[in-house]
């Protein structure tokens, strides 16, 4: 159970400070003077006691919505595989709950955009509300490919079972199933090549469109519910398709646990600079992949004889 | 002659679910209503007709039943007299009697000489009936093209929202999973179900339901856009119960029961949140005058309770953790992933495309209720009737926020819930083993599928709770002013619109919806960006309608034409007719007694080609 609260903490703890590294990585490499990766640390301490300002046209739904976006997202934190074998897991919850609290999640992120009767608010929930419509098959159709591979829907159970005998007769399937959900990483979190997290661009903008008019400790709230998001799925990613070190010690495999996150955070950074930002229509291409790649996974999987 | 066992009373409890809140809720719509005593009248026909249908016992009986049913709710859909009630009511009548004739055709295959025969009779006879698979398509159109199945499904949409707004709810709610009752309720008849069969119903689902969801996304009406969604839901219900058909054909009883049971507790689900969304569309449209969703806005500030109760329908219907509509939704899912002891490969790949196409409809389905939310109840009113809206009257309220505690009471009770439906039909019992306690529902399959719902809500409301409490504690200090807007006045006219917010997914779909766009803008001084006046709007036609039904209205209009043709003849007609036919006599007579000569048929054969050219192309003026 230790363990468990440990994991649990250590995820709230690092969410921010992923989203910094990302940036200040792309900074560095972008050759400007890079910020701190701790940045988002104090700028969630700033807008905590600053004054939140609510539009006069916005209604409640704006003033409950930033609670309502961050507390699934708090409970799929609960939710996660364990990155130790020796410690609880959550067994009652599989990987279609998963979904469908950060898809709750995004459902009233959508809403607080549309609430405050600006042109940028549902500018950005419409865009948002086409990209996961197509976010979800795919996500669905992986999901079921590394449940068949691990011969579980429970998504710790299907962590540990990959992580201790890994089935490596579909290795393709496995591999076509991780970069499906890599691809699916980069677009739920709003990261380049689908949106750019860092422009206040109106023919660009997706999440930022959407929480323009949050203010202060709400905004503070909005922007951790998305340092978690980034979190969550960068923890699903390495428990899932990068499953090795949770035999070890605990120190150790919790070691080796934020070595592959920050690992995954440095890729992403560095695809973000070397790509060039999608526009909005041609999105769907890339989320194509995703589908298709699932579909692969699962195809390979079948031809290869698996039972499950 | 009437008689219930338990899965008639399984199908009267939804019933009974479905019509108390709502009879509140008509008794307050009622003053809105010209013609009181001819609607009252046949609303509560139309609910013990529906009553009827599930407990007849004997064919006669259930066909006076079924057909009451539709005449009832044509009736109702004829309440207002209007333009449109009126065409809407003349599409339904067709197509719903189109399907009672197969259903009747159904009866008189089985049941040749005994029209009164009871239903355990009929099964016998259906025992030793030579070509089930006949039977097993008069049932699936007869039946599922009252319950709105692709390609059937094209009276739905407009049907369902000419009829006034208790009566839209019910029908949607409720008389469509009568019709899923009857399809079910003969499909327990027939014997020897074939794997195709199976195959059809699932492949019927997966397209109404991507159907249906596409056609929702691109209304702006809003009662036309719950109606589509109807349709969608329809096809997730017939997705599980063609998973139920095939598992049983395979021999996997167990997961054909769990399959079985989700599509009948989606049944009760889409009951729930369909009425309530029709019950608060109709209170929108009750105060505002209109069903143009472009026309709505900021409405949350006027009817607050209206608001939330579409709020938890819409949560609901988009299969959004913890309410029942993802639990029926996550039990269908769940029955799809049981591909273990399938064999064949290309049947545990349409599993894979049914869950491609079930997710990318619960994906498109979220956004659509994001518009349909966040159009009509946020940000601005959009037209002046919407600014003057309030809440509607106690009655209403009452009947809505009842519906509200049948979704809520959908979710909390589910384990009970299960256990019935389970214990109603001819199904394994496997309800010790989806709960082997209260709190926690397993998969059958063996993949450790599992969801614990009363677990899921406590701990989100804790959470939230929790973060509430913590915020109260920072206690913000707030201000108020008006939305930026790049420094213009902040008006109803910068928010986005229901076409503005579905145009990239339109966009995205073009190919299939054809969209006619009419554009009109007032150019100044040549400038392409200035304008004085602009309108842009869009109209999606649906595609079954325009290449299925409009060329089947056309080539009846063609036949009808030719036949009318052939009996309006101008007299030169009708003389080179008696012409020709004369001339063909006194042939045959000379062929007849050897007399022909190549002459005479050279000769006869130009006066012949003369008349015939009369007859085609009349006289030559």
């Amino acid at each position: 159970m230790i363990y468990y609260i440990i994991q649990i903490l250590s995820i709230f703890l690092i969410a921010p400070f992923l989203v910094g590294i990302i940036k200040s990585i792309k900074m560095f490499m972008l050759y400007k003077r890079p910020i701190s990766p701790l940045q988002p640390y104090f700028d969630f301490y700033k807008l905590l006691y600053k004054e939140v300002i609510y539009s006069k046209e916005s209604s409640a739904v704006s003033k409950i919505a930033p609670i309502l976006i961050i507390s699934p997202l708090i409970l799929v934190v609960f939710l996660l595989p364990p990155i130790f074998s020796g410690s609880f897991y959550v067994s009652f919850m599989d990987a279609f709950t998963i979904t469908g609290l950060i898809s709750l999640s995004t459902f009233f992120l959508m809403l607080l955009g549309l609430d405050s009767a600006s042109a940028f608010g549902g500018l950005g929930s419409s865009r948002e509300a086409f990209i996961s419509a197509l976010v979800e098959p795919a996500m669905i159709l992986t999901i079921f490919s590394v449940s068949l591979m691990a011969n579980s829907i429970g998504i710790s159970k299907a962590a540990l079972n990959l992580a201790s005998s890994f089935p490596a007769t579909h290795a393709a399937s496995f591999v076509l199933a991780a970069i499906s959900f890599f691809i699916l990483l980069v677009a739920e979190n709003g990261r380049i090549p689908v949106d750019n997290p860092e422009t206040h661009l109106e023919l660009t903008m997706v999440h930022e469109a959407m929480i323009l008019d949050v203010s202060g400790a709400d905004l503070a709230l909005v922007e951790l519910a998305s340092g978690i998001k980034y979190a969550i799925f960068a923890t699903l990613f390495v428990t899932l398709f990068i499953p090795f070190g949770t035999d070890l010690p605990f120190a150790l495999a919790f070691l080796v646990f934020i070595a592959k996150l920050l690992i995954v955070s440095v890729v992403i950074a560095l695809l973000e600079v070397n790509t060039a930002k999608l526009r909005l229509f041609k999105v769907p291409n890339l989320l194509g992949i995703s589908i298709i790649f699932g579909f692969l996974s699962l195809i390979t999987f079948y031809i290869l004889g698996g039972v499950a | 002659m009437l008689g219930f066992d338990a899965f008639s009373l399984i199908f009267l409890l939804l019933i009974f679910l479905g019509v108390f809140p709502n009879i509140f809720y008509t008794f307050g719509y009622l003053p809105h209503i010209k013609r009181k005593t001819y609607f009252l009248v046949n609303y509560f026909a139309f609910i013990i007709s529906m009553a009827g249908v599930v407990l007849a016992k004997e064919i006669l009986v259930f066909l006076f039943f079924w057909e009451l049913m539709s005449l009832t709710s044509w009736q109702l859909i004829l309440t207002e007299n209007t333009k449109e009630s009126r065409e809407a009511g003349r599409f339904y009548f067709l197509m719903t009697h189109l399907g009672f004739m197969f259903v009747l055709l159904f009866f008189l295959i089985l049941s040749p000489n005994d029209l009164s025969a009871n239903f355990s009779v009929l099964k016998l006879y259906a025992q030793s009936f030579k070509y089930p698979t006949l039977l097993f398509f008069l049932i699936a159109i007869g039946f599922l093209s009252k319950a709105g199945v692709v390609p059937l499904h094209v009276w739905l949409p407009y049907a369902h929202p000419a009829a006034p707004s208790p009566v839209s709810a019910l029908m949607s709610g409720v008389m469509l999973k009568v019709a899923i009752y009857a399809f079910l309720r003969f499909m327990f008849i027939l014997p020897a179900w074939q794997l195709e069969w199976g195959i059809i119903v699932l492949f019927l689902g997966a397209i109404t339901s991507l159907v249906g969801v596409l056609y929702a996304l691109s209304e702006h009406d809003i009662k036309a856009l719950l109606a589509n969604h109807s349709v969608e839901n329809i096809g997730i219900i017939l997705i599980a119960i063609g998973l139920g058909m095939i598992f049983h054909t395979l021999k996997l009883d167990t997961l054909s029961a769990f399959s079985f049971i989700a599509g009948v507790y989606h049944s009760f689900n889409h009951m729930s949140f369909k009425s309530l969304l029709f019950m608060t569309a109709g209170s929108v449209l009750h105060q505002t005058h209109t069903k143009n969703m472009e026309k709505y806005g900021g409405l949350i500030k006027l009817m607050p309770i209206t608001a939330f109760l579409f709020l938890l329908a819409a949560i609901s219907i988009t299969a959004l953790p913890p309410t029942n509509g993802f639990l029926s939704e996550w039990m269908i899912f769940q029955s799809m992933l049981s591909t273990a002891g399938i064999s064949d490969i290309s049947l545990k790949l349409s599993f894979g495309f049914t869950i491609f196409a079930l997710a990318l409809t619960g994906g498109l389905a979220i956004a659509c209720f994001v518009k349909a939310f966040g159009i009509t109840f946020l940000g601005l009113a959009r037209s002046e009737n919407a600014k003057h809206a309030k809440e509607v009257n106690i009655l209403m309220l009452l009947g809505q926020m009842f519906m509200g505690a049948v979704v809520i009471g959908l979710m909390i009770f589910m384990p009970s819930i299960i256990k019935a439906i389970n214990a109603s039909m001819p199904i394994n019992n496997i309800y010790d083993k989806m709960f082997p306690n209260y709190f926690v529902m397993h998969s059958v399959a063996h993949n450790f599928g599992a969801v614990s719902p009363l677990f899921l809500l406590v701990a989100l409301i804790g959470i939230t709770l929790m973060v509430w409490l913590a915020y109260k504690v920072i206690n913000p200090k707030v201000r108020e002013y008006h939305t930026w807007a790049c420094g213009y006045d902040t008006n109803a006219k910068l928010q986005y619109s229901t076409t503005g917010f579905a145009g990239p997914i339109r966009r995205f779909f073009t190919w299939l919806y054809k969209p006619d766009v009419h554009e009109h803008k007032e150019i100044l001084y040549g400038h392409k960006t200035k304008f004085k006046s602009s309108m842009y709007e869009v109209h999606v036609k649906p595609l079954f309608e325009r290449s299925l039904y409009d060329s089947v209205k056309k080539a009846i209009n063609y036949i009808t034409y030719i036949v009318y043709r052939a009996s309006h003849f101008e007299k030169e007609r009708y003389s080179a007719l008696i012409f020709n036919l004369l001339i063909f006599i006194l042939f045959s007579m000379r062929v007849f007694y050897h007399e022909v000569s190549w002459g005479s048929i050279l000769l006869e054969g130009v006066v012949v080609s003369i008349f015939v050219s009369i007859i085609l192309f009349g006289e030559r003026k």
